[in-house]
């Protein structure tokens, strides 16, 4: 009897989603799909307003990536007010934007690995989940439990001091942005946030490589599973600086096939819609973006960490380029197509965020006072920046009454849809083929599967309460046949 | 436990998603009244760094929607959550308890106020129903507040509130 395997919804992933796993008679997986309810009436919801409430406006599409939509949007903004493309502003507004990104892209990287990876990485998939996570971590591992709460404390207090506050932050506006760092607040970032020497620039720098150092450990005794897990070749994506740097903030657009050969070359990202299309399946109502040039079968590709390190040239900081030359080494200067190697890959990004925020830190263009750069206003607006999960996408079109007509987002983990199906169908084919009945370990399989990819979708309306794990498994005609449920 | 205990009210929620607002916008309500001892500070959702700032008080106080009201609002003291419930990125109040405890050594007095949402659709401003329930709750906090000891807080936790 086939049948059809459903995970509802996966946990420790932002919003809604669900898993099918669709089995023949014989047990064998034929096809699985993560569907994923996106949701898409934000672009509405932004038609209509005025141009410069938009960096504030798209920090409500979710509360765990706001300041990714903040500058995003400002970018947008930026070139419809004839203030550039991302190279237009003064040193002081681009600067601190930067540091502000930085600042995201370390809190979120650290979140990621503290909550989300690292209790299957140090357990194990097969753990029981009442060790598996972030208490079990907590009660084994509890100096690494404190160094990820103050990395996390670091990244939130640089986000407000830049942001302007942790809810719908203004600190950038069309054109630049509202404020600079202060002395003291300089000061407290380099030597120690209230006097503690634990929430230092070179405190964070070092903690960032203990937490690479461990997952290096891990990686020696568990070769065979972060190699092979849910490995599968692809093409990757992502901004690059024109000397080919890896930069979060600002770039062209590059994509290399899994071999290594360019085949998006540095374009301008105001001409993004030359390089990406996006195909609705019918099954899914988050979309699936392509290369345009390779079509829909050929041109999906990789958003994010992994795919950034496999793009750029070099990384402008010392310390993350030495992890990239041994990251690069492993795979013998070819791209790396392993998707648990995503972790591997968000550590050197989180190493480089954190030289990042230290040099920036040292700049004394942050105390100047020159904030916004004005120039002829458009009626279009394009803004790429490289967010934590991957390439965001952002894209207005604007009346003569300073009103948003059109707005086109693509979102980090719309990116990664395709590899993230695929992903799924990796682990259940090695997980669930020939297997009779459901597992804790399969189901979780599934999950880390998606979770390397970090995905994070709209997720900010929570409430109360739990998201749980449900798992359903039809028959042939569509009756449940069983069903099992976790963290209700 | 000083004279004048340190209070922070801290509401968490999207005041871009209608009655997902409801404890940001009490907590502005708070922080609006000027109560000495009484800090408020506010995010989209609670996270780990939180469980070293409840270390820095006396009395916390947790507000947020909630989709299943019994009430209109209501408060009662918050147990450490060591169950399984880190299933997103963000973490619930009970489980930022346990890990302040877990991993600082104190459970500081937490309480919960939860204020009954309607609709949390994308959409700017709270449903007449929320701002109504988040006045009521508002109101309560702030007496509570006003005469703030540890006892008028405990008696206050898990009683009928109308």
């Amino acid at each position: 009897m086939a049948q059809k395997i459903t995970i509802e919804p996966v946990t420790r992933v932002e919003g809604h989603g669900k898993v099918t796993i669709h089995l023949d008679d014989n047990h064998q997986v034929t096809e699985s799909r993560l569907h994923i309810v996106e949701f898409r009436g934000f672009e509405r919801f932004v038609c209509g307003r005025p141009f410069w409430e938009a960096p504030v406006l798209v920090q409500r599409l979710c509360g765990i990536c706001p300041v990714s939509h903040h500058l995003a949007a400002a970018k947008a903004m930026d070139m419809l007010i004839g203030a550039g493309d991302g190279n237009g502003l003064t040193p002081v507004a681009e600067k601190m934007r930067r540091l502000m990104h930085y600042g995201q892209i370390f809190q979120s990287h650290v979140l990621h690995f503290f909550h989300l990876a690292s209790p299957d990485l140090l357990f194990g998939m097969d753990a029981d989940p009442e060790r598996r996570n972030v208490i079990g971590v907590i009660l084994e591992h509890p100096e690494l439990a404190k160094q990820a709460v103050l990395m996390r404390k670091y990244g939130q207090e640089i986000i407000a001091a830049t942001a302007g506050k942790k809810i719908h932050g203004t600190g950038a506006i069309p054109g630049g942005i509202n404020k600079n760092l202060s002395l003291e607040e300089r000061d407290a970032f380099l030597n120690g946030i209230n006097g503690n020497p634990d929430l230092s620039a070179d405190k964070m720098i070092e903690w960032s490589e203990s937490a690479l150092a461990l997952l290096l450990d891990y990686h020696s005794s568990h070769t065979d599973f972060l190699d092979g897990f849910a490995a599968f070749p692809s093409n990757h994506l992502s901004l690059v600086r024109p000397d080919g740097a890896l930069d979060l903030y600002h770039g062209v657009i590059r994509a290399v096939d899994a071999q290594g050969k360019r085949i998006v070359n540095d374009v301008d990202s105001r001409d993004y819609l030359d390089v990406v299309e996006e195909e609705v399946r019918s099954w899914s109502y988050m979309k699936f973006p392509y290369i345009k040039e390779l079509g829909k079968e050929n041109g999906w590709y990789r958003v994010g960490p992994l795919a950034r390190l496999n793009v750029c040239d070099f990384i402008p900081t010392p310390k993350a380029q030495q992890e990239l030359e041994r990251f690069r080494a492993y795979t013998k200067g070819k791209p790396n197509n392993m998707s648990m190697h995503y972790h591997w890959a968000r550590l050197i990004e989180t190493l480089h965020a954190a030289e990042m925020m230290k040099e920036l830190l040292l700049d004394p263009d942050l105390q100047k006072t020159d904030l916004v750069t004005k120039g002829e206003r458009c009626g279009e607006g394009i803004g790429l920046l490289e967010a934590p999960r991957g390439t965001l996408f952002h894209h207005y079109q604007v009346n003569e009454q300073d009103l948003i007509t059109m707005c086109n987002l693509i979102v980090s983990t719309t990116n990664n849809n395709e590899p993230m199906n695929r992903a799924v169908n990796a682990a259940a084919v090695a997980q669930m083929t020939g297997k009779a009945e459901i597992t804790e370990p399969m189901m979780n399989a599934v999950e880390v599967a998606i979770r390397a990819y970090d995905p994070c979708l709209s997720c900010a309306t929570h409430a109360m309460g739990q998201m749980p794990l449900e798992v359903t498994l039809y028959d042939a005609a569509g009756a449940v046949v069983d069903q099992q449920r976790k963290g209700m | 436990m000083k004279a004048v205990p340190s209070v922070l009210v801290y509401g968490f929620g999207n005041p871009g998603r209608e009655d997902d607002g409801a404890g940001v916008a009490l907590a502005e309500r708070i922080r609006a009244a000027a109560l000495p001892g009484v800090s408020t500070d506010s995010n989209y959702q609670l996270n780990v760094e939180d469980a070293l700032l409840l270390t820095e008080y006396d009395i916390i106080i947790f507000a947020d929607a909630t989709r299943n009201p019994v009430d209109r609002f209501s408060f009662y003291r918050l147990q450490p959550d060591t169950s399984v419930s880190f299933t997103t990125h963000a973490m619930s109040p009970g489980s930022v308890l346990a890990l302040c405890s877990q991993l600082y050594g104190k459970t500081p007095p937490v309480y919960m106020l939860e204020i009954a949402g309607v609709s949390f659709e994308l959409r700017e401003g709270m449903t007449a129903e929320g701002k109504k329930n988040t006045l009521a709750a508002g109101h309560f906090l702030k007496g509570l507040l006003e005469r703030a000891d540890m006892a008028g807080f405990e008696a206050m936790a898990g009683l009928p509130l109308e």
